[in-house]
């Protein structure tokens, strides 16, 4: 089963993105804040991660970022799902090469859909 | 989204919970108004509440959430000399949320317009 992490600080939407992608087949874990996110990466070694950009701990931007510069981690899917509106972070973001960047507030279909396509399932 | 009702009491708390939390920032900066990673905080809280405020239908809530957030961000920008009063302004804002949103129902249906309007004449931050 493909492991997701998610890191994302609100309850509901972690709750929604458990149960949404639990239910599509996919193994989900979710992390609160950037530093347990971060510590989650290394030791759950996902195949796609689910960053939200305003965090506890640090900026999302920031964990995209350290995700991208080591070896280790630099080939892991990343979708970003946020509300920030900010067309200067979106091009940030996109900048450093996310697969998908979704604004909050999402459809769980089209996020499944995408989720399917990156892992090509 | 669809079949997000059943969210409604996990979204109250949750909601409630992170508006105590700006509401104790607030105190915290009307007596120290120099933290400016708090500011930054406040932004975040507001951020968060705006998020699921739209997922679950609130549009009331989740734009004055945008209008406290925007303003956290303009106090970051240091763009703002009437701090107290916007202090006091963000304070009742966030009271007036807490006596709703112990209620799906009445938050959901809640528009938050005056509040909405106050903020924006206390800090002539534009609704785009």
């Amino acid at each position: 089963m493909k492991k997701i992490l998610i890191i994302e600080d609100d309850e509901l939407i972690n709750k929604v993105l458990i149960e949404t992608i639990s239910k599509a087949g996919f193994s989900p874990t979710k992390t609160v804040d950037a530093f347990q996110g971060q510590q989650a990466l290394m030791s759950l070694k996902p195949d796609l991660v689910i960053l939200d950009l305003m965090l506890p701990a640090g900026h999302g931007l920031d964990v995209l970022r350290n995700i991208r510069s080591s070896f280790q981690t630099q080939n892991i899917p990343i979708i970003i799902l946020t509300a920030i509106q900010d067309e200067g972070v979106r091009a940030e973001v996109e900048s450093q090469g996310v697969q998908a960047y979704i604004k909050k507030p999402f459809d769980k279909e089209q996020l499944i859909g995408k989720i399917k396509q990156i892992l090509g399932q | 989204m669809t079949n997000l009702e059943k969210y409604g009491p996990l979204f109250c708390q949750n909601s409630q919970k992170l508006i105590a939390k700006l509401q104790d920032l607030i105190k915290i900066l009307r007596e120290n108004p120099s933290r400016k990673n708090a500011y930054q905080e406040g932004q975040r809280l507001a951020h968060t509440v705006k998020g699921s405020a739209e997922m679950m239908g609130c549009r009331g809530l989740a734009e004055v959430c945008r209008v406290m957030e925007n303003i956290f961000i303009g106090f970051q920008k240091e763009s703002f000399k009437n701090e107290k009063e916007i202090f006091v302004a963000l304070n009742e804002v966030c009271e007036l949320i807490i006596s709703k949103i112990s209620d799906f129902k009445k938050i959901k249906n809640t528009n938050f317009q005056k509040s909405i309007s106050k903020l924006q004449k206390i800090t002539l931050t534009e609704i785009s």
